[in-house]
């Protein structure tokens, strides 16, 4: 049994990676796998808590797939995206910083894909009135919905999936992770004037035609814009008490979903096909393929060779967070941080239970003092490690295909020169962050 | 009945190195459904509809809505004119297009332009050769007098 969880395993993961196949139809496929072949049975692929699929995981993404749906539809973003390059007078270098503040903000609390998917047209429409080329403002949108995404619990699925695995709540990526991301985006966008804020010049007649604009009639519905930020607003104070008031947040997130399906007049078969349920679907396969190797002791196994090499002890974690950042971040640019952080999760319960805990999977040895530094570097280099490359994450992919299809072609490598530096000025940061606060001030 | 009978031979044609301008003002005249894009042969190459110009001249990720915040979008037809006017018709054609052959029945051509939306089929030889084309309104005049029994004048 071993051989054969191990094989599915690795099989799906190469394939994952090559993208020959759909990576949906890859997962689907290896978890029916693991069920035919009895790794796991259907009720540990359902019910286990170990072994089988983060319900917690799934019903958040999809209830936050419906709130951002219901959201989009108000205009709102592309209100404020306009407003804002107006705020910034027609400066092209000023639009640019406010466009990567607008997608950080708004992807550490919707979706990465949604935020650049709703910000792109305003940019390209910007870019085209000023006459620039749209290209360094879309990287600097996907990079920024990647490094916003960072800052919240809600804010990427990696994030996702390591608070329901290691019982983290809102205010603990807020505290934990929220600072470290403001001081990446003041110092990326410090480095970014030193590039960019000289070559950006147009001329005043272009700048007037920003100012020209009008941005109310990007308002489509304000009835429904000012209910969706009631409940928006309800939701989030929802996710910032969820610990205090032990609700899980996909609870949360479910509740929203619902109030917001229930006031929004929109018509639910409508709002539930726009979920991507592709995207869930690779979720709940990815799940039980993974937890076929935890099963049958893979992960155990690689756990044990990490604490070899690591060395981490309940005193320090040290070694094994910095190793954390810059392998999770480099492998993230070169797969899906999805499989990396669903395949990282158990083998760090694992580690956590062997060094730091009394028994399986317990509270006490997940959240212990010298674990938390490991989960927040799982974290950002997951998330930050998705800048490194055009296929690193799917903001990315998504800005790529954008901009291609509005004429402007991205390459790989043009992707890669933006983004590859700032993925590794923003591991060094994070490692430096890690470093100071949880194993100098102890903080 | 055939659409060889029933089809418009009246076509215009260009070459694959016509111009983008040139384009424009052919299909441009009221007469011209659709661009033929032909070699020497005559064999068809492709096809240059009014959309294939119109994405050429409107921003593609320009919507109804975002279009509205624009107080005239003079100035953006202008720039994606300049941007264009480089490309020639095999840049700007649709090489994927459907064609029918001269046997071919009536009712196969109103089929495929009610599915596909299409403005209207080129109709070729055995050969390849572009014989003629058979549009919307070349059907509805076929059903309306000759099946209908109407007189449409």
């Amino acid at each position: 049994m071993f051989w054969t969880a191990t094989i599915i395993f690795a099989v799906c993961y190469a394939v994952i990676v090559s993208e020959k196949i759909h990576k949906t139809k890859v997962a689907i496929f290896g978890a029916a796998l693991t069920l035919v072949a009895k790794v796991l049975t259907q009720h540990d692929a359902l019910h286990d808590i170990d072994f089988g699929v983060d319900w917690n995981v799934i019903f958040l993404l999809i209830s936050m797939m419906v709130i951002v749906n219901i959201l989009a539809k108000t205009g709102i973003f592309q209100y404020v995206a306009v407003r804002a390059a107006k705020l910034g007078k027609g400066e092209p270098f000023t639009i640019m910083v406010i466009f990567a503040a607008l997608t950080a903000v708004g992807s550490a609390f919707l979706d990465n894909v949604t935020t650049v998917l709703l910000l792109a047209p305003v940019t390209l429409l910007i870019a085209d009135q000023l006459d620039i080329d749209p290209i360094p403002y879309l990287v600097t949108e996907a990079l920024a919905s990647n490094i916003g995404g960072t800052a919240t619990l809600i804010g990427d699925p990696p994030n996702i999936m390591i608070a329901s695995k290691a019982n983290l709540v809102f205010m603990d990526f807020i505290i934990h992770l929220a600072p470290v991301v403001l001081i990446i985006m003041l110092v990326w966008l410090a480095i970014w004037k030193l590039i960019f804020a000289k070559r950006l010049h147009v001329r005043e007649e272009l700048k007037a035609q920003i100012m020209a604009m009008d941005e109310r009639e990007l308002i489509q519905d304000p009835a429904l814009l000012k209910r969706a930020g009631v409940i928006l607003t309800l939701t989030i104070l929802g996710f910032v008490l969820h610990g205090f008031l032990h609700y899980e947040p996909a609870t949360v997130a479910l509740m929203g979903a619902a109030a917001l399906l229930l006031v929004s007049g929109q018509d639910p078969h409508h709002v539930l096909s726009e979920v991507e349920w592709p995207t869930i679907f690779f979720f709940i396969g990815l799940f039980i393929i993974i937890g076929g190797v935890v099963k049958v002791g893979l992960i155990e196994i690689l756990s044990q060779k990490m604490i070899a090499v690591t060395n981490p002890t309940p005193q320090s974690t040290m070694v094994l967070s910095m190793v954390m950042i810059w392998f999770s971040g480099v492998a993230s640019a070169i797969v899906d941080n999805i499989p990396f952080v669903a395949t990282m999760n158990p083998l760090l319960v694992d580690l956590a239970d062997k060094v730091f805990g009394p028994h399986s999977g317990s509270e006490s040895a997940l959240q212990h003092a010298a674990m938390m530094p490991v989960w927040w570097s799982l974290a950002l280099g997951a998330c930050l490690g998705g800048n490194g490359s055009a296929i690193g994450a799917s903001a990315n992919v998504i800005v790529v295909g954008l901009s291609e299809k509005a004429g402007h072609r991205i390459t790989f490598m043009r992707f890669v020169k933006y983004g590859a530096p700032v993925m590794v000025l923003t591991l060094a940061i994070s490692m430096a962050y890690v470093y100071v606060r949880y194993f100098w001030l102890k903080i | 009945m055939n659409v060889g009978k029933h089809m418009n031979t009246s076509l215009t044609t260009v070459g694959p190195d016509t111009a983008f301008s040139t384009l424009l003002v052919k299909q441009c005249n009221w007469r011209t459904r659709q661009i033929y894009v032909v070699d020497q042969g005559f064999k068809l190459l492709g096809i240059v509809t009014t959309h294939n110009l119109l994405s050429r001249l409107v921003p593609q990720y320009l919507d109804s809505t975002l279009s509205k915040t624009l107080p005239s979008g003079d100035s953006l037809f202008a720039k994606h004119y300049r941007e264009s006017s480089g490309l020639t018709a095999k840049e700007v054609m649709t090489t994927d297009f459907i064609s029918l052959g001269l046997d071919d029945v009536i009712i196969e051509a109103g089929a495929i332009i009610k599915d596909r939306r299409f403005n209207g089929l080129p109709v070729l030889d055995e050969q390849g050769v572009l014989r003629g084309d058979i549009g919307r309104k070349d059907i509805l005049r076929y059903i309306t007098a000759k099946v209908c029994g109407l007189d449409i004048g």
